[in-house]
């Protein structure tokens, strides 16, 4: 996978016990180097991130203190 | 209630296959507009509902076209692979009848030429599917 959201990706590691301790199961939005504020939903980060930023890239993430996988079941996927 | 309802005689062969539409979210699309930018057109594609399926993916490449950037970033787990990180991004699904879905997709290579993204069940946690095998029809309604 290529650069982009890797200084978001890092933030929220560093950042994740924090989150754990005020917000767990909640979605942080973090841009750049910022966790700009945690959201009840995934959807009110994603508008919030949109309304700050514009169309750039910013990480939404649920924070929790191992993350999941998505799975899938059959052969669609080319990986 | 929105929904659609489509009749496929192959059902059982090829599944529970529909033509949509992916475009850009409405905020950003609010966000094109206000800035006088020009808003990317909706991309038509082949998409397969797949219980199978935890999230909705859309084939490697289409989000570009989109002019869309990421949102997130997500591992997934294969048949062949696990743990596989992979761009999430949001996008608003047009569905038949013009049935209007926000949400977001996994960008990932999907095997083949005829589907072109997956619905899966992170977009049905939002509606119901109906299956009728022996009448060939699915219907999915939000």
């Amino acid at each position: 996978m290529a650069e982009l959201l890797k200084t978001e990706l890092k933030t929220f590691e560093e950042h994740r016990e924090e989150l754990l301790g005020r917000a767990s199961g909640d979605f942080a939005l973090v841009h750049n180097s910022e966790v700009v504020g945690t959201y009840k939903s995934k959807e009110d980060a994603i508008t919030e991130g949109y309304r700050r930023f514009g169309n750039v890239p910013f990480l939404v993430k649920q924070i929790l203190a191992v993350d999941t996988s998505e799975d899938f079941t059959s052969n669609h996927i080319a990986i | 209630m929105p929904s659609f309802t489509t009749q496929n005689p192959s059902l059982q062969a090829t599944g529970p296959i529909l033509e949509l539409q992916i475009a850009v979210p409405a905020a950003v699309q609010a966000s094109l507009v206000q800035g006088g930018q020009p808003v990317p057109q909706p991309i038509t594609v082949s998409g397969l509902i797949d219980t199978g399926a935890s999230a909705c993916v859309l084939q490697q490449g289409l989000a570009a076209q989109l002019n869309l950037n990421p949102i997130g970033s997500t591992s997934i787990n294969t048949p062949s692979s696990t743990n596989v990180q992979c761009y999430e991004y949001a996008v608003r699904y047009v569905l038949p009848n013009n049935v209007t879905v926000e949400g977001t997709m996994i960008e990932a290579p999907l095997a083949g030429q005829n589907i072109q993204c997956l619905l899966g069940r992170d977009l049905l946690a939002h509606g119901t599917l109906i299956y009728i095998g022996y009448a060939n029809l699915f219907s999915l309604s939000f």
